[in-house]
């Protein structure tokens, strides 16, 4: 019989380790306990977002929540969807945009770190956080804004802003205290990091999902009997619908909450979303030369599928 | 291996180790490293290289190095020096004179510093010599340190609190807001112990000069200190510098003042420089075993097995937080701080929210009970960092010194335990 | 021996005034960093990452310095009760442990590092900053403290009841 760790990079209280949990349990039961996942949140195990794939492949772990984004640094070919406004929607990542780009993350992550990705699923869009109201896109000039990845921070100097690196313990101090006008993130973990404390105004753009996959390492895989493997995969398949709604769920939830406990959310008018577009059309042009072919296809097939 | 057999095993090594004279850092990581092997032989031991390369580049443990450099700046520079001559003007007719300075001065640097260790290390430095020179009693001035230390993660801002938010999703605001009266209530705790202290035991004290103070050159002599610090905190409060930014701009602010005094001579600074990257050093070696240990006892299932444990228990919910205490005396003996919040807030968190306690008033206790963890031997980071700048000291000279305020910080958690509101008064009433 | 302890020597005080010029650029680094943000709104995009760099190389550089000197923390009231030939043996066995202790860190920081390598792993900030660079000080370190640790078991040996080698005189300046 087999013990598995499942390593999230969320708290143990976020909303993706209680699906997280939640499946696991599902695939113990169902295999009688022939399969045993554990998960393990964010500070149960000494492991940041961005060494996930590397400890499952290196079988620290035996399943990984991988998001893309954060392993850009190994993989940097499949962060497509870090790329702005290349995919927006969740219904649209599901329905076409995985079918089309998850042969490439699985052949990809598959020679490379002998990992198999079992499962797809989407964090919901990343927003801008403000400290105060702005009046549209003119707005964010001169705004420092706290960015955890380069594509933000280039995004906030396209718009005449500035993106700043602040370590995640020091955000909200750093929010509350004016370090900084805002921060990037979803909606959810806005909500559950209390941004209504620290921010007033929720810049609802859009910007990207963030692209996560459960990967699972490939040895343990195949030293699995093949009919517990097959109801740990028939389990994908039920549960990647039940991720969706139910992130889609919370999203909506967070946004309300948020809206309720006295935030304004703003959602970028169309007029704001093309310039948006426009403006920063230069990061995945840079990019998209930095990457290869692989990169290349993954991000035209995730423009294709999401607009 | 049951986690009960795993625990006697880890607990009899550390301590043979430990006792047979092998440092405490390489005690903790070498038990660690024994403890992951047994249980799955070399397949987790990539994760000691994570463990190391997460710790040392974790950016909240950077400010570490820049607040020592602070204080030793302030050392070297003779500013420190004047301080305390102005400073004790002001406190000689308050029983334990400057001993009170220690214990205020922390006080006052927890609004800066995030850390304990940060705290004890930057007025550590600082008042150890500048007690000695004035004739007081080491018994007394290492226990105003170790506890004084204490004070930096219960005042704002605090690592330890924002690390229990970031896990159990508590506001971090009404965390920092609520550790602000426990901490001066504490602090107050430790003074009132000062002056009873140096009542009945006179000799601890250098006698009072009897001639007058003038207090004009006093206020003089202080100020460059109480220039630096309000310069820092309202860098913070206002939004210039991040808590862990604040230990590089105090320590610019620091070396700016001792070239406007001009007593900083070019070998003072060095010396200045090598105690600092020596004393970081001291201190990382236990951080990053200790965090090898702390790995060692989550993945052999010790941690879940005691949670299991504690959540079985039918007790009332005083008996409860008695054996809480307990634990984490004992716990705290052998852990640092931070790995303990990591280590037992996913643990024990979902069984003190089905007891009905308050998730605030939660992460004020496990803060006061983290820091009777720094204070015992022989995991102890206080006197740790105490002990790394007065290396003629034992740890057990230390550990004594400190004893005295573990009784009074665990009346303290009683007294937080009878009335919440200590803690919880100020988040409602800023609300 | 003597030759080895001696050129440990010299190695410490290049590695001191290295770990020395770290900390500084790490502190030059974070006041520019809060001075471009307050002053001109922008940031350097790398002040928290580089901290982290500089300060790993600066705890690793120490290491040896730290041991040499005597100044990690030991809790010595057992030992020092005990008769000259026993302390000379736990001497030796405790130097082992630290020994046995820093292998196995390099070995595994050494895996860590290779395999940054081996991936091409950069960071997620502006400069990308292949990691296996700043890593690579990690197993270096840990190999120069396990090496550190041998030659104070050998001490113990050689030496017998003259446990300790390295009285710390010239650290404890800053503090008479
Ligand atoms: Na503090
Ligand atoms: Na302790």
């Amino acid at each position: 019989d087999a013990e598995w760790k499942l390593y999230t990079y969320f708290g143990a209280k976020d909303k993706p380790t209680l699906l997280h949990r939640a499946f696991a349990e599902d695939v113990t039961k169902a295999t009688g306990g022939r399969l045993k996942i554990t998960v393990y949140a964010a500070s149960e195990l000494p492991y940041k977002a961005s060494d996930v794939l590397r400890i499952t492949a290196g079988n620290q772990v035996q399943m990984g929540d991988v998001a893309l984004g954060f392993v850009a640094g190994d993989v940097p070919e499949l962060n497509a969807l870090s790329m702005p406004f290349s995919c927006t929607s969740i219904d649209k990542f599901y329905d076409k945009a995985v079918p089309a780009i998850s042969p490439v993350v699985s052949q990809v992550l598959l020679t490379k770190f002998k990992v198999d990705p079992i499962m797809h699923w989407a964090m919901p869009p990343q927003q801008l956080w403000l400290a105060k109201p702005v009046a549209g896109i003119e707005g964010l000039r001169n705004l420092k804004v706290r960015s955890w990845n380069r594509e933000q921070a280039e995004m906030m100097r396209l718009v005449g802003g500035s993106g700043v690196t602040i370590t995640p313990a020091e955000v909200i101090p750093a929010l509350q205290r004016g370090v900084v006008d805002g921060a990037f993130t979803a909606a959810v973990p806005a909500l559950d990091w209390k941004f209504n404390e620290v921010t007033k105004y929720g810049y609802m753009m859009n910007l990207t999902l963030a692209h996560q996959v459960l990967a699972v390492n490939k040895a343990a895989l195949d030293a699995l009997p093949a009919d517990v493997r097959d109801i740990l995969i028939a389990k994908t398949k039920e549960w990647a619908p039940r991720y969706r709604s139910e992130m889609i769920e919370a999203d909506l939830v967070a946004r309300k909450t948020l809206a309720e406990r006295g935030m304004t959310l703003h959602d970028a008018t169309p007029a704001e979303e093309a310039k948006l577009r426009e403006l920063t059309k230069p990061i995945s042009d840079e990019w998209t030369a930095k990457v290869g072919d692989v990169g290349k296809q993954m991000l035209s097939a995730s423009i294709k599928a999401c607009n | 291996m049951s986690w009960t057999d795993a625990l006697l095993i880890y607990g009899l090594t550390l301590i043979g180790c430990i006792a047979g004279g092998v440092s405490i850092g390489a005690s903790m990581g070498f038990v660690g490293m024994m403890g992951v092997t047994l249980a799955s032989g070399m397949m987790l031991w990539p994760t000691f290289g994570d463990v190391v390369w997460n710790t040392t580049t974790n950016f909240n443990l950077v400010s570490i190095p820049l607040f020592v450099l602070m204080g030793e700046l302030i050392l070297q520079s003779g500013i420190s020096s004047r301080f305390y001559s102005g400073i004790a003007g002001f406190f000689r007719h308050i029983p334990g004179g400057l001993a009170q300075t220690n214990i205020f001065g922390c006080a006052v640097f927890s609004a800066i510093a995030g850390s304990s260790v940060a705290t004890a290390l930057t007025v550590g430095t600082v008042a150890t010599r500048e007690m000695r020179s004035h004739g007081y009693a080491d018994t007394l001035t290492l226990g105003t340190l170790t506890a004084g230390g204490c004070l930096g993660i219960l005042i704002p801002p605090s690592i330890p609190l924002i690390v229990y938010g970031s896990m159990t999703q508590e506001s971090i605001i009404d965390l920092f807001m609520a550790g602000v009266v426990p901490g001066l209530v504490l602090a107050g705790l430790f003074s009132v112990y000062v002056m009873v202290r140096v009542l009945l035991q006179p000799s601890l004290v250098p006698k009072k000069p009897t001639d007058k103070v003038d207090y004009m050159l006093a206020a003089k002599n202080s100020f460059p200190i109480i220039l630096l610090i309000g310069a820092v905190i309202g860098g913070m409060y206002t939004g210039v510098v991040t808590p862990t930014e604040a230990s590089g701009f105090g320590s610019l602010l620091a070396l700016l003042l001792a070239l406007l005094y001009r007593e900083l001579t070019p070998a003072g600074f060095w010396r200045a420089l090598r105690n600092t990257v020596l004393t970081s050093a001291v201190i990382m070696f236990v951080t990053i075993n200790a965090q090898i240990l702390n790995f060692a006892i989550v993945s052999t299932g010790i941690g879940h097995g005691l949670a299991a444990w504690l959540a079985g228990l039918q007790i009332s919910p005083l008996l409860f937080f008695c054996v809480l205490l307990f634990i984490y005396l004992i716990i705290g003996m052998f852990i640092d701080g931070l790995s303990i919040m990591l280590l037992t807030v996913p643990l024990l968190y979902p069984s003190l929210a089905t007891l009905g306690f308050n998730g605030v008033w939660v992460g004020i206790i496990l803060v006061v009970f983290i820091e009777l963890g720094a204070l015992t031997p022989p995991m102890g980071l206080n006197l740790f960092a105490i002990q790394s700048i007065v290396p003629d000291r034992t740890l057990g000279d230390v550990a004594i010194a400190s004893l005295p305020y573990c009784a009074i910080i665990i009346a303290f958690s009683f007294l937080l335990y009878a009335f919440p509101q200590i803690a919880l008064w100020l988040p409602a009433v800023m609300k | 021996m003597t030759a080895i302890s001696s050129l440990f020597d010299r190695l410490e005080r290049v590695a001191i005034a290295a770990a020395i010029v770290f900390i500084v650029l790490m502190g030059l680094l974070m006041n520019v960093e809060v001075f471009g943000r307050t002053l001109f709104g922008r940031s350097t995009q790398i002040s928290d990452e580089f901290a982290g760099y500089f300060f790993t190389a600066a705890t690793l550089l120490c290491l040896v310095p730290t041991l040499r000197h005597g100044r990690f923390l030991r809790v010595e009231a057992v030992v020092n009760r005990l008769p000259v030939p026993l302390q000379a043996a736990l001497k030796f066995v405790s130097s082992i442990i630290g020994a046995v202790m820093s292998a196995v860190l390099t070995y595994t920081t050494f895996g860590l590092a290779y395999t940054s390598w081996s991936y091409g792993t950069v960071s997620l900030q502006a400069f990308q900053v292949p990691q296996a660079i700043p890593q690579a000080i990690l197993p270096i370190g840990f190999l120069l403290l396990t090496l550190a640790f041998l030659e104070q078991a050998a001490l113990a040996i050689l030496r017998r009841g003259d446990v300790d080698a390295h009285p710390d005189t010239e650290l404890l300046q800053g503090l008479d």
